[in-house]
């Protein structure tokens, strides 16, 4: 579960990027995808770029919460935290509820994951397509300011005064120019190499807004809405087989070994997986679950494959348990060092 | 477009265990400066609880290309016709407070980080390019420490 812009080409949905321009889409892919699509290998991943009229979809993958009664957008899955971020425009608010500034006007929370309710997967098209005829814009220009709300078309905003002379306002209704930077256009060719993660175990942001939740004492100067009852783990959990009647049913010597060999194997997987800082709720062994790296049995062996809206993408079939769950905890290890959750110790 | 980086965020974006941009940015043409100390003024990034100090030595940017305009919404304060309110220095009026620079800013909301997003250093010695984003991962150009 992680906020990403998505994009559907001949018909499988992909993690996506905009750019360099806003007519280019980049697709990537966990696993290879198949030959003829023309993915090409990148450090961790595949990729594709096209021209954004060559996908069929483009959507942003928001998922959204409720944090102490306010909406909130959950921008990363840590597991039993979830790294949120506050949606309103209210600063003070923000810091009533328990928020952390990180950032200018910024503010984020990592909680633990029973404190944001309602989480729900939003999927809203991706604005830029709905303004196919949008100017050129770069890092000089950006966007045209748009109108406030309520007034459609606002007043300027005065100018702050610099020693009782009121400059010119900023050229803020400039027709869309492209200018690039000097000496810092983007898009300039040059020989680039992946930053590696370092090995420090916790987000600096994330270590930071921890403390300042732990710390904060909450000063309401209105009272909060009811604290919402704790979720229920939306993770779901195996279901423990009803004991066989000691007579009945026991299963012959060899289908033993091999259901306590499968234990040993899943045991082993999800240590190793706890290991890598993988999440829980990234994968899924024995069942489907969509947003997740799924392990089932099958009657032609194992399938591993990425569960995204309702259907199984880049699914692999293995012969044997072992290389299912060597191959899927590859697929996860992968993308825990790509996020940095998984970096070698100095 | 660009936003300066707080100090201890630099590490996460360049990691990639950031991958989000939010809150005020402003647009290059209107927001470049000479040194850090100006972007410090410029920019209000004397902000309760910043990492910038006054003296800041060297500045991290993050630049990017403008897609999705609507996105990028004018902060106004409700005696504007907006809904954003703040501690100073946050003024409401779609500028930043400096009294040496006239900045207009725009506040996003999270969204992803484009593909081919810049991060560079500034410092008084000039501008320097340090990473450029793929869309998965920074990438530095090679033999760069």
């Amino acid at each position: 579960m992680r906020y990403r812009l998505m994009a559907t080409y001949r018909g499988v949905p992909y993690e996506a990027g905009i750019g360099p321009t806003d007519r280019d889409v980049v697709l990537f892919a966990a696993c290879p995808p198949p030959e003829e699509l023309g993915f090409e290998p990148a450090t961790g991943h595949w990729r594709k770029q096209l021209r954004i009229q060559d996908v069929q979809g483009l959507w942003e993958s928001r998922p959204m919460g409720v944090f102490r009664g306010e909406r909130c957008i959950v921008l990363d899955d840590l597991g039993d935290r979830l790294h949120i971020a506050y949606l309103g425009h209210d600063g003070y608010r923000a810091v009533q509820l328990g928020y952390w500034q990180v950032d200018r006007g910024v503010f984020e929370l990592v909680t633990p994951r029973e404190e944001v309710t309602e989480i729900v997967e939003e999927r809203l098209d991706y604005p830029h397509r709905a303004v196919a005829s949008l100017p050129p814009a770069d890092f000089a220009t950006g966007p045209l300011p748009p109108a406030a709300p309520q007034a459609a078309y606002p007043p300027p905003p005065p100018a702050p005064v610099h020693d009782g002379r009121v400059p010119a306002a900023p050229p803020r209704d400039r027709p869309w120019t492209t200018s690039p930077l000097g000496g810092s256009a983007p898009g300039q060719q040059r020989d680039l190499a992946v930053i590696p993660p370092t090995s420090e175990p916790p987000l600096p942001v994330e270590a930071a807004a921890l403390r300042a939740a732990s710390a904060r004492t909450l000063e309401h100067s209105q009272p909060l809405p009811a604290w919402p009852q704790p979720a229920t783990d939306p993770e779901p959990q195996p279901v423990p087989a009803p004991p066989a009647p000691p007579d009945l049913a026991q299963p012959s010597p060899r289908r033993r070994r091999s259901a306590l060999r499968r234990l040993a194997t899943q045991r082993i997987f999800s240590e190793l997986a706890g290991l890598a800082a993988i999440p829980r709720s990234a994968y899924a062994v024995g069942e489907e679950v969509d947003g997740a790296m799924c392990l089932i049995q099958t009657a032609d062996g194992f399938e591993v494959f990425n569960a995204a809206g309702g259907s199984r993408h880049e699914v692999r079939l293995f012969d044997d348990e072992e290389s299912a769950y060597f191959y899927l905890f590859g697929v996860l290890a992968a993308e825990a060092v790509r996020t940095g959750r998984l970096a070698p110790k100095d | 477009m660009q936003k300066a980086i707080p100090p201890r965020l630099v590490e996460p974006y360049l990691t990639g265990r950031r991958a989000v941009i939010a809150g005020f940015v402003y647009r290059v043409q209107d927001s470049s400066f000479a040194g850090p100390a100006e972007y410090y003024d410029a920019l209000d990034l004397g902000y309760e609880g910043s990492d910038f100090g006054p003296g800041l030595t060297e500045l991290y940017v993050l630049r990017w290309n403008a897609v999705a305009a609507e996105s990028y919404q004018v902060p106004y304060s409700p005696e504007m016709g907006g809904d954003w309110s703040g501690k100073p220095p946050f003024t409401g009026n779609g500028y930043t407070s400096s009294r040496s620079h006239v900045v207009a800013e725009f506040y996003l909301d999270p969204v992803p980080i484009p593909v081919g997003a810049e991060i560079y250093r500034i410092s008084a010695a000039g501008t320097d390019f340090i990473a450029r984003f793929d869309g998965q991962a920074w990438l530095r150009p090679v033999g760069a420490g």
